[in-house]
């Protein structure tokens, strides 16, 4: 088989070489187009390539900025919103601290400085009170005034008592109209004469009654002057009086009941009864029991020194014996209670 | 036995002739004792006319009655020194002739040892050397006067006390050191209880001597209180006797005078609102030391004006004012100045009691200088806070009169300068326009700044003021005005000039008719052909 593929191109040889020649050629003919081919297409290709590849590096730039870009912006963004939220609660809590503050200085102003509405009503007291105060005073001036003209009156009054009393020598008698009698008809002046009592026998009374002061001596014991000399060195009259209407003074005894003494002993004890602290009966000291409390000064460990108290010298033998004499007899039983008994 | 007769007769006739002598010697003894007091009494009663007193001097009276202080009757003794105290009592001179004659130690002498009748003829000579000047006062001092005086308040009889008090009141009247001296002497607690006496003469002297003592100085009255005066004097100020109540209301306003712990414990003596009834007592002086009171408690602070405003004393006070009239009104017209100048609260109140009008009918009626001044200083007083107390005060149409004072001859510098001050005082504030436009008119420059500077403030915020201000010749005035360039008036009137439109401030300019007519003059007339 192989011969024979052999013998068909052996038979073709030479125009396989022709044709291969013809081929180199042609192909170096074609050579410098096809490599300015290859050349383009190769240029064109990477072209492409870089480009794509820029494309893509652009693209992952884009990607990487946008990233960022948005993170940015997102920093950015919260950092305005948290801007923002602080804003509106600062404006908030000013709004809340200027109603504080407006409820504190209204508080604090009409407290302290200046209350308009206090103002007011103080001042329409104050005019109240004024017109009180007026009234009052306008009262009392009234009556001041009242009680002056009344005084003045009651001088006026006796001014006039006085002057008519000085007249009473013009008043008319029976026989002679007196002077201020006009044309037979009696005048307002000689009734008051009338009326009015003569001042100057009050005065001669004072001189009979020597030693009569006007509080000891009133109305009800006033005595006519004596018609005839009087007899004999008489008591002063107003001793007499004193002793005639002197008031009853019985002594003591009858006023009193004849069990006074009784009842006011017995009245005593009640009191006493009454006002007693302790109920417990009064005991002498000897029969007395108590505990015996050592006082601080006994209490104490450390004792008084002797140096001073005792003596360091030698003493005299005593000579006699401590119990010279013995009781040989038995004691008086009464002597034994004197102690007892008194204290 | 004739012998013996005749013996009898002569010695008989001796023994008449002995006692026939003894009786003319003994006689010669008793006329000169009758001269003595027949002279005695003679110049007691002529000293007690003052044309006489002269004669009297001129005869030597002095060196006459000296020697009678001595004298063994004491019946002379009394009516010499009487008649002494009388002499001393009418002219100072007298007084120091008592002085340098040293009769002064004689009569202290006498006022311890003597009876009632003469301690009170003794005190009263020393009261009547004490009077006249403070050197006589020192000298009745220098002659140890006082104890024996404070022994003497002690006495039983209330005259005797009478006269002691009166002349320690007299010695303590002139300076601070004599009414020290009264003080040490101890007298003051013997004055305290001379008040609680029942008899009424006994009671004003004392309440006097205490006034008298307590006006110098804090210290003095500070003493004075000290010896429980004060709730005593506040008693006695609801007793009927007008001249009693006089001297009382003196003593307290004396002691309250000084410092505002006195003041206090005045008031803590309950004494509002009893005594604001003696501000319509029928006795001027009574009215006018009760009102010194009220003043002199009222000046110290807010607080005690305060108090006397809510007990309705202000009220009382502006009546009293309305009342009374001269120097009595006095007292009111400060106390309700003092009040107005405390608080702005307490000026209000001063208005609204309707104290302001009563103010200016008082600067209106008064003549005296002094008053208005005083008038003229309260309205200040009570103008001065705030635009509103400005307003009720230009009401009451003050600031004319207020400006007639300042302006008018013969005001005194005194007045000139507190009605000044008031006008100042009450055209700061003051922005009630209508009241201020007559002002405009008649007042000098220095008053004028104020009343263009208050319409500066106003106009500017005010369109219906603006137009009124034109109307009624407001802003002719202001361009009239003559001011300084750079001046504060001028500042003040360029503001208003600011106010209105040129061609208005133009038109009222002085001098624009004759700047119209100079146009007319250089207009060129147009000629049409």
């Amino acid at each position: 088989m192989a011969a024979l593929i052999f013998i068909e191109h052996w038979e073709e040889r030479k125009t396989v070489v022709e044709d291969v020649f013809a081929a180199a050629r042609e192909a170096e003919l074609n050579r410098q187009r096809e490599y300015d081919a290859a050349l383009h297409i190769q240029a064109v290709m990477r072209g492409v390539r870089l480009r794509q590849f820029i494309k893509y590096l652009h693209m992952c730039a884009i990607r990487i900025q946008m990233a960022w870009r948005g993170y940015l912006g997102r920093i950015e963004y919260h950092r305005k919103l948290a801007d923002k939220v602080e804003q509106r609660q600062l404006d908030y809590f000013h709004c809340m601290a200027t109603k504080i503050k407006k409820v504190w200085k209204g508080h604090y102003v009409r407290k302290n400085v200046y209350d308009y509405y206090a103002m007011k009503k103080y001042l329409g007291a104050l005019e109240e009170k004024n017109q009180l105060v007026r009234e009052r005073l306008r009262e009392y001036e009234q009556e001041m005034k009242k009680r002056e003209e009344l005084e003045a009156e009651v001088k006026e009054l006796e001014k006039y008592d006085k002057y008519a009393r000085s007249c009473h020598y013009m008043m008319s008698t029976q026989v002679k109209p007196g002077v201020f009698v006009k044309d037979n008809e009696p005048s307002v002046f000689e009734e008051q004469i009338k009326a009015v009592f003569p001042k100057d026998l009050s005065k001669k009374k004072n001189k009979w009654h020597k030693t009569g002061t006007s509080k000891t001596v009133d109305n009800s014991t006033y005595e006519l002057p004596p018609l005839k000399r009087v007899q004999g060195p008489f008591k002063n009259p107003s001793v007499v009086y004193m002793q005639r209407y002197k008031s009853l003074k019985p002594t003591l005894k009858v006023q009193t009941d004849f069990n006074t003494e009784d009842v006011a002993k017995e009245k005593e004890i009640q009191e006493e009864w009454c006002k007693r602290v302790i109920d417990a009966k009064f005991a002498p000291f000897s029969r007395m029991k108590y505990d015996y409390i050592p006082s601080l000064h006994n209490k104490t460990q450390f004792s008084n020194v002797d140096y001073g108290t005792k003596s360091f010298r030698e003493k005299p033998v005593e000579l006699m014996a401590s119990s010279q004499f013995k009781t040989v007899f038995k004691s008086i039983p009464e002597f034994d209670n004197i102690g007892e008994a008194y204290s | 036995m004739f012998t013996s007769y005749i013996h009898n007769q002569l010695s008989d006739d001796n023994f008449r002739l002995a006692k026939m002598t003894t009786r003319q010697i003994l006689n010669v003894f008793e006329q000169y004792q009758k001269a003595r007091t027949a002279f005695v009494q003679a110049v007691a009663d002529l000293s007690t006319r003052p044309q006489n007193i002269e004669t009297l001097q001129n005869a030597g009276v002095m060196s006459l009655l000296r020697p009678l202080l001595l004298d063994i009757v004491p019946s002379v003794q009394q009516t010499a020194a009487l008649a002494l105290g009388r002499l001393a009592n009418y002219s100072d001179d007298l007084a120091e002739a008592v002085v340098k004659g040293d009769i002064l130690p004689q009569l202290v002498y006498s006022l311890a040892e003597q009876n009632r009748f003469y301690k009170k003829a003794a005190a009263f000579v020393l009261r009547a050397v004490a009077k006249h000047s403070p050197p006589l006062a020192q000298a009745v001092v220098d002659s140890g006067a006082l104890d024996a005086l404070a022994i003497c308040l002690e006495e039983f009889d209330p005259g005797v006390k009478e006269g002691a008090a009166w002349a320690l009141g007299y010695i303590a009247r002139h300076n601070a050191e004599l009414a020290q001296s009264v003080v040490d002497s101890g007298a003051v607690p013997l004055l305290v209880l001379c008040i609680q006496e029942p008899e009424l003469s006994l009671k004003r002297i004392a309440a006097s001597a205490l006034s008298d003592i307590s006006k110098h100085s804090p210290e003095l009255a500070q003493t004075v209180v000290d010896a429980g005066a004060i709730a005593h004097l506040a008693q006695l100020t609801l007793n009927p006797d007008a001249k009693l109540k006089r001297q009382v209301f003196s003593a307290l306003s004396q002691i309250s005078k000084h410092s505002v712990e006195l003041a206090e414990m005045v008031v803590e003596a309950e004494i509002f609102p009893n005594i604001l009834t003696c501000l319509k007592d029928s006795d001027e002086y009574v009215k006018k030391n009760c009102a010194t009171l009220i003043r002199e408690i009222a000046k110290h602070t807010p607080e005690l004006a305060q108090l006397i405003v809510n007990a309705g004393g202000v009220a009382a006070v502006i009546d009293y004012v309305g009342d009374s009239c001269g120097n009595v009104r006095l007292p009111g017209i400060m106390m309700l100045g003092y009040v107005a100048a405390h608080s702005e609260n307490l000026a209000m109140a001063v208005i609204v009691s309707k104290g302001v009008v009563q103010l200016a009918i008082a600067l209106q009626e008064e003549q005296e200088d002094h008053i208005q001044a005083a008038a003229a200083w309260a309205l200040g007083q009570a103008g001065r806070h705030t635009p509103e107390h400005a307003k009720a005060v230009a009401q009451a149409n003050v600031l004319p009169t207020l400006l007639q004072c300042y302006l008018r001859a013969g005001s005194s510098e005194d007045l000139q300068t507190k009605a000044k001050k008031a006008l100042k005082n009450i055209l700061q504030k003051c922005v009630h326009l209508p009241a201020l436009e007559p002002l405009l008119h008649d007042a000098p420059p220095n008053i004028l700044k104020h009343v263009v500077a208050q319409f500066s403030k106003v106009l500017p915020h005010d369109p219906k003021a603006r137009r009124l201000f034109v109307t009624s010749g407001g802003l002719k005035k202001v361009q009239e005005i003559k001011a300084e360039p750079g001046s504060a008036l001028m500042e003040y009137i360029n503001v208003i000039n600011g106010c209105y439109p040129e061609e208005i401030v133009r038109y009222y300019s002085p001098g624009y008719s004759e700047r119209l007519l100079e146009r007319i003059d250089n207009h060129m007339p147009i000629m049409t052909q």
